[in-house]
């Protein structure tokens, strides 16, 4: 489900015209991040953060991918950073906290929160951003091995290893049903 | 892959898909106005050019009084060419190692960093 982008040499594009393109991506970036992240005020920041670098590194995007991908790719690179950075500070969220939080906003926004999403909880944020890239919008392991700075190899199998642990979970839930 | 197997993996799939589109329904977010997005465009641009040319001043006025140091040592020793020469080559070498420092510190730091 990845959105067109424009295939033009972005060395040349005008300040309107980078201003329509991040404009035109803000929600699907957010949305992106809002799925790995699993945190409203996380994917906030990080969507934000994301449209500086590109506005940043937009005369290193050449076209030969969509402009959403690289808007991807960057969000992708942030996050990753993030996550290694309070690895290293070892000021790691408490995700316990922040996940119930997201629950309850989530189910006060009037959606259900359902065995899957509950799953998805569960699993760590490095997990699950492999599974949303491929499951959700479709990229290759190799495009995602390209993201993550990952061999391909490693990706599919870490892809394979989540579906089966929340295939595991999810069917126990759902045969418990 | 058995007949069940893929058609469970199928259902895993669509309601994965499907855990998603309601969780982007439930989320939804509206951008800035268009003005918004131009000043911000327009800033951070400024702020990369600034950067890149206070980055070109340093580099030059480390590079000037290092090449004319250069001039002026070459003409000086004029007598003295081994003198002269092990200079330029330690020069050289230091700037190699510093080359090559740089370039693991950002072989190291790839992965963290942004296209």
């Amino acid at each position: 489900m990845v959105r067109s982008g424009k295939n033009s040499r972005a060395g040349r594009i005008k300040d309107a015209e980078l201003a329509n393109l991040l404009r035109e991506h803000y929600a699907f970036v957010f949305h992106y991040l809002l799925k790995i992240t699993m945190d409203r005020s996380i994917a906030e920041d990080m969507t934000q953060e994301t449209m500086i670098r590109a506005i940043e590194k937009i005369d290193r995007y050449d076209g030969s991918s969509k402009f959403s991908t690289w808007l991807i790719t960057i969000g992708t690179r942030l996050f990753l950073d993030v996550v290694r950075r309070r690895k290293r500070e070892t000021a790691i969220l408490k995700e316990e906290g922040r996940m119930s939080a997201f629950q309850w906003e989530t189910s006060s926004r009037g959606a259900e929160w359902t065995e899957l999403m509950a799953c998805l909880e569960k699993m760590g944020r490095e997990e699950r951003m492999p599974i949303v890239l491929k499951h959700y919008y479709g990229f290759t392991y190799e495009e995602i091995g390209e993201m993550m700075a990952l061999p391909a190899g490693t990706v599919k199998s870490r892809i394979h290893h989540s579906i089966r642990k929340i295939r595991e979970e999810w069917g126990d839930d759902d045969a418990t049903r | 892959m058995t007949r069940p197997d893929r058609e469970n993996e199928e259902k895993l799939e669509q309601a994965l898909k499907q855990a998603w589109d309601d969780l982007e329904a439930a989320y939804p977010i509206a951008p800035a106005h268009p003005e918004v997005w131009n000043v911000l465009v327009r800033e951070q641009r400024k702020n990369v050019r600034r950067k890149l040319w206070r980055d070109l001043l340093v580099l030059w006025s480390v590079a000037l009084p290092f090449i004319a140091g250069m001039m002026l040592l070459g003409r000086g020793f004029s007598g003295f060419f081994v003198i002269f020469w092990s200079f330029q080559a330690l020069s050289a070498g230091i700037g190699i190692l510093v080359l090559l420092s740089e370039i693991r510190k950002r072989r190291n730091k790839e992965p963290a960093a942004y296209e």
